[in-house]
């Protein structure tokens, strides 16, 4: 005997902030909502990056898209209610040398071109000294977006549930789904405690999870989970307002309110799906850690208190997934943000919301269709450097 | 740096005799430990005493200098002033010292971080003045330094060693107050095994207990209710026992100890499972009979897989130790027995006394379940147990996600100190929450590195 | 305050927010600082309440300081050194 445990008109399958803002969302415009997260929510990728909240450098395809979210950011905590810690402090990449220089010359010039109101501006040595006292003064110049920042990201997460609790949204936690099955109305899902929940609609929000959920549906990509390392240290007095990356060094760096500086950048260490576990590489951090000191000297002295990494989902072309399944009506996917997806959060469950109801997006989003080819696998060569 | 056998963790009694156990079957060993000299906290400083301290810190403390002799004349590698901060994969070890970050692989190790004192979270512990009896005892074992008008206050063994050990140097106590509750005695009566084995431990006890009455310093039983209030530093002490409420102004010094938790932060860090003990009140880390853990090739040793004294540490550690030198190939099948069945029996003869001591000395839930909402229950972040009602009442369940939306564990102690008030008063609501009862994902490092050592690391292949 | 009981052990002198203060040698910088002073030797960074040392083994980082050429360390876990120069920069909640 089949016990249903709950149906709605949206399943989503992800409680990070994906499917919390999507859920958010949809709730808010009427529709009945489960999201089933398999551990809590906020607990991977969502709750633990570096939350940085940019436009800045992103991938032309994406630039549309996280305009929009800008201005969705601006008024995100009156929306949802909540202190989500945003910080409109800025952002600035760092050119080292002429040949990084020059480099953002032509990243700025190309932006301008795109025809959006946005741009990146480019600002010299003697500007960036005031922005950046605290920078080594070998740093030449830098491209700059005054209204970029950082947010606090397991707050945001949790501030987008506690919005779509209140409109009617119900989260399930440790639900991991086993099984899924689609009938020509709607999906049935059996979670990992054994209750079932069934829904016309499906929405794939599951993170480095999300290529075997896009399996379960029967949409094939390759998804390559890995780990995006972080450290934070010990409170430092202030030194620093705008967060800094740099053209020529994998860096994020920012310093907080409270004095304690989050220095992140990429640096890849493996991760195991199964066991929600991933290692950390003293090595790669070794390198962070240089990073950061060759930009700001007085780092040497800091102390770092904590490594970490979240579990993040990288497609093959580092865009994320989408849209709708092309292979299941009614099903549809927001995953592979490839450790950039929290700036985009409000616009991708915004404009996700405006196709699952039938609407017209604000954005066309046929970038980041599912079927698009350069998804379809990983070159050997990326694929071994994982 | 070539492969070792067996890196070993921690120069106290455990990790002594692991080491010195391991070494005298033909292993290659390193021991690293965090201090200048070895010797753990029970034996801290024990080769360097002052003879005068010597005396007072009773002849159980000397006796530790067998064992770092031992070491010192082993051919053991000793390197004191290392300070771990990362194992990784059950491989690899990373810690740092004066000169840089050191890195060395290992076949096995051995981590016996030893334990900690158990938080005692009253109102006003964060006051300069208040600390544990502990760190008394290290004050006096090395620095021989010591605090006038000071309160004893808790329960447990090491409250009557160290009024013992300040009454012997001439140094007057303003009181020590007993919080071991008066149905614990009841329940210990059922141990009687335990207090047959452990005899004599009981009588030591009992005879310390005399010592300290015969001295007139005022003893109080049964206290409940601890407080402590000043302005910049500590002033005032108040407690209830049945005589009703007291209250001691112009206290320096407010020594708290409610028995000790294991110092497992680094094998947690090194991917060791744990389990909260509900008994115990608790995490401990689970460990087979040798102190295997769930890493195949990490064992835990001594205090830091489970509270049992010294002897019991060497006992554990030589345990482990054997079982390596099998692993590895040093010990034939039938030696291995031997030793193995002689070593637990003697730990089953440990284990007896312990049954008693932890049933005796079990905190009562007021000093590990604090009422006050202002109590502060993360010190690094000042995060209050009214903090932690609000969360649990909106639904949670999870010390992790506690800690991301309060910060509550995510300072320099990096939860070592919160973590288990929060796990209690979650035990003490009967709070289910998923899978069961997670324990905290503390991460490396271990302890707080400097960015110019972790720039300064190479890849040395 | 701790007092240090007697002892053959030398004294060394270090400073401790410019002002000069004994210990003898092998005591942690935990236990000078202790010795010399009735008071808070840190502020919380949270609350900015008054906090001085309290396990004294290197967990609670109570005793945290700055020492010169070291940056910010656990005082309990540092040898005092002649010559020493300790800031506890009170009030900047940066310990």
């Amino acid at each position: 005997m089949k016990v249903m445990n709950g149906s709605s008109d949206v399943l989503i399958i992800g409680g990070g902030i994906h499917g919390s803002a999507l859920a958010f969302h949809l709730a808010r415009s009427g529709a009945s909502v489960r999201v089933l997260e398999k551990d809590y929510p906020g607990r991977h990728a969502s709750g633990v990056n570096a939350g940085g909240v940019r436009t800045l450098g992103r991938h032309p395809a994406e630039l549309p898209l996280s305009v929009l979210a800008k201005r969705c950011w601006k008024d995100l905590a009156d929306v949802l209610e909540a202190d989500v810690g945003f910080s409109a402090v800025g952002q600035l990449r760092i050119a080292e040398n002429e040949a990084e220089l020059e480099q953002l010359r032509r990243r700025c010039d190309m932006v301008d071109g795109l025809g959006l109101d946005y741009r990146e501006e480019m600002i010299g040595a003697d500007d960036l000294r005031r922005m950046a006292p605290a920078l080594s003064p070998h740093c030449l110049g830098a491209l700059y977006v005054a209204d970029d920042g950082h947010a606090n990201p397991f707050r945001t997460t949790t501030a987008y549930r506690l919005a779509a609790e209140r409109d009617g949204a119900r989260f399930e936690r440790g639900a991991e789904i086993v099984s899924l099955a689609a009938d020509r109305e709607s999906f049935h899902v059996r979670s990992r405690d054994g209750r079932s929940y069934a829904a016309e609609i499906l929405v794939n929000c599951a993170g480095a999870w999300g290529g075997r959920i896009a399996a379960l549906v029967g949409d094939e990509i390759a998804l390559n989970p890995n780990g995006s390392m972080l450290m934070v240290t010990m409170r430092m007095p202030a030194f620093l307002g705008p967060v800094v990356g740099a053209a020529g060094r994998s860096l994020s760096f920012k310093q907080f309110a409270n004095g304690s500086v989050l220095i992140g950048g990429g640096h890849r260490a493996p991760v195991d799906l199964n066991r929600n576990s991933a290692s950390i590489d003293l090595l790669g951090l070794a390198q962070a850690a240089r990073n950061a000191t060759a930009l700001f000297p007085r780092m040497k002295d800091a102390k770092a208190l904590r490594f970490w990494s979240g579990i993040e989902g990288f497609t093959a072309d580092h865009l994320p997934v989408i849209g709708p399944s092309p292979v299941r009506a009614g099903a549809f996917h927001a995953f592979g943000f490839s450790a950039h997806g929290f700036q985009l959060a409000p616009a991708v469950a915004l404009l996700l919301s405006q196709i699952i109801l039938g609407r017209s997006p604000l954005c066309d989003l046929s970038a980041f269709r599912i079927e698009r080819e350069s998804i379809r696998e990983f070159a050997a060569k990326e694929a071994a450097g994982f | 740096m070539g492969p070792y056998d067996l890196i070993v963790v921690g120069a106290g009694p455990a990790g002594m005799a692991a080491a010195v156990k391991a070494g005298a079957c033909g292993l290659r060993v390193l021991i690293l430990d965090e201090q200048a000299r070895p010797g753990g906290q029970i034996y801290r400083n024990v080769e360097i005493l002052a003879c005068h301290l010597r005396q007072a810190l009773g002849e159980d403390y000397s006796r530790g200098e067998d064992a770092t002799r031992a070491l010192r004349n082993s051919l053991v590698e000793y390197r004191p002033n290392a300070t771990v901060l990362h194992l990784d994969q059950g491989r690899s070890i990373v810690w740092s010292q004066h000169d840089g970050l050191h890195r060395a692989s290992a076949k096995r190790f051995i981590l016996a971080t030893g334990a900690m004192e158990r938080p005692f979270p009253i109102e006003g512990w964060t006051l300069p003045g208040v600390m544990t009896v502990g760190a008394a005892q290290i004050a006096l074992k090395s620095g021989g330094a010591a605090a006038d008008n000071a309160v004893l206050a808790g329960s447990g063994p090491l409250l009557w060693l160290v009024a013992s050990q300040y009454l012997r140097l001439g140094l007057k106590l303003r009181a020590v107050l007993d919080t071991t509750p008066a149905e614990n005695y009841v329940k210990a009566l059922r141990q009687w095994r335990g207090a047959v084995a452990g005899h004599r431990l009981l009588l030591k006890g009992l005879q310390l207990q005399r010592e300290i009455h015969a001295s007139g310093t005022p003893v109080y039983r049964n206290v409940t209710d601890l407080w402590a209030s000043g302005k910049r530093r500590l002033e005032s002490v108040g407690f209830r026992n049945y005589a009703g409420w007291h209250r001691l102004d112009a206290v320096s010094h407010l020594f708290l100890h409610q028995g000790l938790v294991p110092n497992d932060q680094l094998p947690a860090i090194a991917g060791c499972e744990r389990h909260w003990n509900s008994q115990l009140l608790t995490w401990q880390v689970v460990t087979g009979g040798d102190g295997r853990s769930s890493i195949p090739s990490i064992f835990v040793v001594g205090d830091a897989g489970w509270i049992a004294g010294a002897d019991s540490a060497a006992l554990t550690g030589q345990l482990a130790a054997v079982r390596v030198a099998r692993d590895l190939g040093h010990l034939p099948a039938d030696l291995y027995a031997l030793e193995r069945e002689q070593l637990m029996k003697a730990v089953q003869e440990q284990v007896r006394i312990r049954v008693l001591l932890d049933t005796l000395f079990r905190p009562p839930r007021w000093a590990v379940v604090p009422q006050q909402e202002e109590t502060v229950i993360c010190r690094c972040e000042d995060i209050q147990v009214k903090h932690l009602n609000d969360y649990l009442a909106a639904g949670g369940g999870d010390l992790n996600e506690f800690k991301s939306l309060t910060r509550c564990g995510m300072g320099p102690c990096q939860g070592r100190l919160c973590a288990p008030t929060v796990q209690a008063i979650m035990a003490d609501r009967g709070l289910q929450s998923w899978p069961e009862a997670p324990p905290p994902r503390p991460r490396p490092p271990a302890s707080p590195v400097s960015l110019d050592q972790l720039a300064a690391m190479v890849d040395d292949g | 305050m701790f007092q240090f009981l007697k002892s053959h052990a030398p004294l060394v002198t270090l400073s401790v927010d410019g002002r000069e203060v004994q210990a003898p040698a092998g005591t942690s910088v935990a236990l000078a600082l202790l010795a010399s002073t009735d008071g808070p030797t840190r502020y919380a960074p949270a609350s900015q309440g008054a906090r001085a040392p309290y396990c004294l083994m290197g967990i609670c980082h109570e005793c945290n300081v700055n020492i010169e050429g070291q940056g910010v360390t656990r005082s309990c876990l540092s040898s005092v050194c002649h010559g020493m120069r300790i800031s506890t920069e009170t009030g900047n909640g940066t310990l």
